[in-house]
């Protein structure tokens, strides 16, 4: 049975229940299903966690975590889940343990997805629990560049409104969600604990190091489709500008459907004004076929007009690659916070395309590939020292400040925490925040103890120093270094 | 028969006209430029306002102004900007763009094959390219009826789609307001006006930098045509040899080519007749056709959203993708005739590259 004192955390495993309709990267169904993976996948190697996923019909392995599948009907994932979670019983889920014998401590579930399932769960089932929230999506600033009316929009808040004012503790994926997170819970009482995640490395692969192009053309790689939020035609027309002022360069367009290559080819080509500059390759999952975009390309481009994260462009500076992002997104705010990033890298990245439309954005886009083009070799030794920032931001480290945010929020601690790096938590001043651990010694101690180590908190390891193994270790085992103690 | 001041009239405008149109909104009604060539472009664009192009001669309503596939319910010719505000409006009023997969209530969708957002798209910019302000007269003499059946029978396809997947609501549905084009008074240009206009123009292409200039300082404010036009434009103000007009590739004829496509061949640009144009629509085409989804049948939705291969359009962005089609169709009809194009023009580029782009959900 899960307990509230303060001291559980160390006596048995914490119990966490995720809920997601669709969870992995199998799923093909966009990036809430593959955050949804990686996430539950990294918590459940968490020492001290139990983890377990409900979730609708098959889905791919999850590492440690308990798989609990709703049997599917032929109705979307979404909707079945949400019937079991407003009319059904524990005993409609095979496996599910009965909750004399089983209760999770915490529930967590995703966006409008599967966050409404998961605010039921804990109503009807597990009315003890701690209620977490994932805010994976800008749901104003999508609808409203989608166009949708007003009451439209205000529908598509309510639903994950309704969730948050019963949660406990809000994740935001990125500082821009973590910011949706702040205004979906304005107005709930008690206002819900606040954390920003940032999302581990999507994928494998080695760092590259792009050499500059020389006398061949600049090899430009998109990846993403024909959305007009993805911004593929400010593209076109940023390039086309180029074009007219001699730049040379290629554009590799990843993931367009496969029947429409052959007419867009010839579209873009005379969006831009020159034949033979582009080329558009299907769609793909295959992880060859990733890695030789990525190795082929010099730089990479992610000109959406808004962005909740943009794990895309992420992915490109993981691998060490210049890749120009837009301002309207969680990465930019991310690369923006002097705290994390050192600012000379996220200013020579991020696009300066706030609020602007039109030939105005294009214009921006062309200037800030131009500059790209025009030092290539600065910009690649400024991506292999954002590669650096990063590798102090795997999935394990998603996981570990979580559950660091999770377990400070059971000692009482309501602050909004910030994953810094090595998984350690800052405060919103760049501070770093006290453990759990620290908090249990410190009140162990007495008051004033933790104050007299720390009068004005610690201080955050400088970002991109390599620093943040130091950091970490001060608070106890890495993760990953514990002894498991997983029951 | 036009007179001489007539003929100057119309070369000032268009050359003026192509700049901001090279140049393209919204820059000099932002706050992006020097504030001098900020103003002098707003100075341009109220004196080409206040000083429109005469319209061409015996046709009751010139399509450089109004729509050419239909008419206002009391038989009046609707102006292109009352037409976009009324697809705007139907947008706005648009209810629930589809939302497979997450349990809310969805409208019903229509689902077109990837390739036809890429023809829609295409078609739809050489429909805002034969509207770019500035563009001078021009008579449809080439082969073009095959095109325009094509582009009918693409937008019909959309609409028996569109009304299959949910009935329009008709309060959503405001039907255009016609302004009498049919009488439209003549108002001669004075030498006065033309004094005006002239000023404006040389004030505004003088605060253009150069395109070299431009190049050489790095500065993507301005785009380099639009340095190019602001060149032509202070020759033809000033009474030298310059063309009021360029097409975006050398060679393109708009009586009987595209304006907005063209073709390589042997590492040169050829423009694409209207007959070459109906050939490759007919092909892409071919296959896959625009279907209404009903948003209960989530087995419908999952084939439409697997791996991209579907676009979904709500039924009233459907319908108002089919009307643009008919207009554009209607406007490449043998025969056709149309003056130079006002500024007004503008609102159906803006429209159709901006708002009715984001009706495209790419599942």
């Amino acid at each position: 049975m899960p307990s509230s004192s303060p001291e559980r955390g160390t006596e048995r495993p914490l119990e966490v229940l995720f809920v997601a309709d669709l969870s992995g990267r199998s799923k093909g169904m966009g990036g809430v299903p593959v955050v949804s993976g990686e996430i539950t996948r990294a918590m459940a190697e968490q020492p001290g966690v139990n983890v377990s996923l409900l979730t609708v019909g098959d889905t791919e392995d999850h590492g440690q975590a308990r798989i609990l599948r709703i049997p599917p009907t032929g109705d979307w994932e979404a909707v079945r889940l949400r019937d079991i979670a407003e009319n059904g019983t524990p005993a409609d889920v095979p496996g599910m343990p009965d909750p004399d014998t089983w209760r999770p401590d915490w529930i967590y579930g995703h966006s409008r997805y599967s966050g409404p399932a998961a605010m039921n769960l804990r109503r009807r089932w597990y009315p003890e629990a701690n209620l977490g929230h994932y805010v994976h999506m800008p749901i104003e600033r999508y609808a409203e560049i989608q166009g949708r009316p007003p009451e439209d929009i205000a529908r598509l808040v309510a639903f994950e409104r309704e969730v948050v004012a019963e949660a406990q503790h809000v994740v935001g994926i990125g500082p821009l969600l973590t910011s949706v997170g702040r205004d979906l819970a304005a107005g709930s009482d008690p206002v819900p604990a606040l954390h920003e995640a940032i999302p581990g490395h999507p994928r494998g692969g080695e760092a590259l190091t792009p050499a500059a192009p020389g006398g061949r053309p600049l090899h430009i790689l998109f990846t993403g489709r024909r959305d007009d939020i993805k911004g593929y035609e400010d593209l076109l027309a940023a390039l086309r500008e180029l074009n007219e002022r001699g730049v040379d360069f290629r554009l590799r367009v990843r993931g367009f459907p496969e029947d429409a290559i052959a007419a867009e080819s010839p579209s873009a080509a005379a969006a831009i004004g020159a034949e033979g500059m582009t080329e558009h390759l299907p769609y793909t999952t295959r992880q060859a076929e990733l890695d030789a975009d990525d190795a082929w390309a010099d730089m990479k481009v992610g000109p959406s007009k808004a962005e909740g994260y943009g794990v895309t462009q992420a992915d490109g500076l993981w691998r060490g690659l210049p890749t120009l992002v837009n301002a309207e997104s969680g990465i930019a705010m991310f690369m923006s916070d002097p705290h994390r990033v050192p600012a000379d890298i996220g200013s020579a990245f991020i696009v300066a395309d706030l609020g602007l439309t039109g030939a105005d954005r294009a214009g921006a886009w062309s200037a800030a590939i131009a500059r790209v083009a025009a030092d290539h070799g600065r910009h690649a030794e400024l991506a292999a020292r954002m590669r650096e920032v990063l590798s102090d931001y795997s999935w394990q480290h998603t996981a570990s400040a979580q559950l660091e945010s999770m377990r400070r929020f059971e000692l009482g601690s309501r602050g909004h925490t910030i994953q810094g790096p090595g998984g350690v938590l800052l405060g919103e001043d760049g501070r770093r925040l006290p453990t759990a651990r620290e908090m249990r010694a410190s009140r162990a101690m007495g008051p004033g103890a933790l104050a007299a180590d720390y009068p004005a908190g610690p201080r955050p390891p400088a970002p991109g120093t390599g620093a943040a193994d130091s950091a970490a270790s001060g608070r106890g085992p890495a993760p990953g270094q514990a002894a498991r103690r997983k029951l | 028969m036009p007179s001489e001041l007539d003929e100057h009239h119309q070369r000032l405008y268009s050359a003026s006209a192509r700049m901001m149109w090279e140049q393209g909104p919204p820059a000099w009604r932002g706050d992006r430029w020097p504030t001098a060539r900020r103003d002098a472009w707003r100075d341009l664009e109220a004196a080409l306002s206040a000083s429109p192009p005469a319209p061409v001669a015996d046709v009751p309503a010139d399509p450089a102004r109004y729509l050419v596939s239909g008419r206002a319910p009391d038989a009046r010719a609707v102006p292109l900007a009352a037409a976009v505000g009324t697809w705007e409006a139907r947008f706005d009023a648009d209810p629930v763009p589809p939302e497979p997969g997450t349990g809310v209530p969805a409208e019903g969708a229509v689902a077109i094959a990837a390739v036809w957002q890429t023809l829609i798209c295409d078609l739809l910019d050489e429909l805002a390219q034969r509207l770019a302000p500035g563009r001078p007269p021009c008579v449809i003499t080439g082969d073009s009826a095959e095109l325009a059946d094509e582009i009918r029978a693409l937008g019909g396809a959309l609409r028996t789609a569109a009304e299959g997947a949910a009935a329009p609501s008709p309060a959503a549905a405001p039907a255009p307001a016609g302004d009498g084009g049919d009488r439209e008074p003549e108002s001669p240009v004075t030498g006065e006006g033309y004094a005006r206009l002239r000023a404006a123009a040389l004030a505004a292409a003088r605060a253009m930098p150069t395109r070299a200039e431009a190049e050489r300082a790095g500065d993507f404010t301005v785009r380099a045509a639009a340095c190019a036009a602001a060149e032509d434009l202070s020759r033809v103000a000033e009474g030298g040899t310059a063309p009021q007009w360029r097409e975006r590739r050398a060679g393109i004829d708009p009586s009987r080519h595209l304006v907005q496509g063209y073709r390589w061949s042997g590492g040169a640009a050829r423009p694409t007749s209207f007959g070459q144009a109906a050939a490759g629509l007919r092909a892409d085409r071919a296959g896959p056709s625009a279907r209404p989804l009903d948003p209960a049948d989530a087995a419908a939705w999952r084939t439409a959203a697997a791996e991209g291969t579907s676009v979904l359009l709500s039924p009233t962005a459907a319908l108002i993708a089919a009307e643009l089609l008919a207009e554009l169709a209607a406007r490449l009809t043998p025969g056709t005739r149309s003056g130079t194009v006002p500024l007004t023009g503008l609102a159906v580029h803006d429209f159709v590259k901006g708002r009715f782009r984001r009706a495209f959900i790419v599942a």
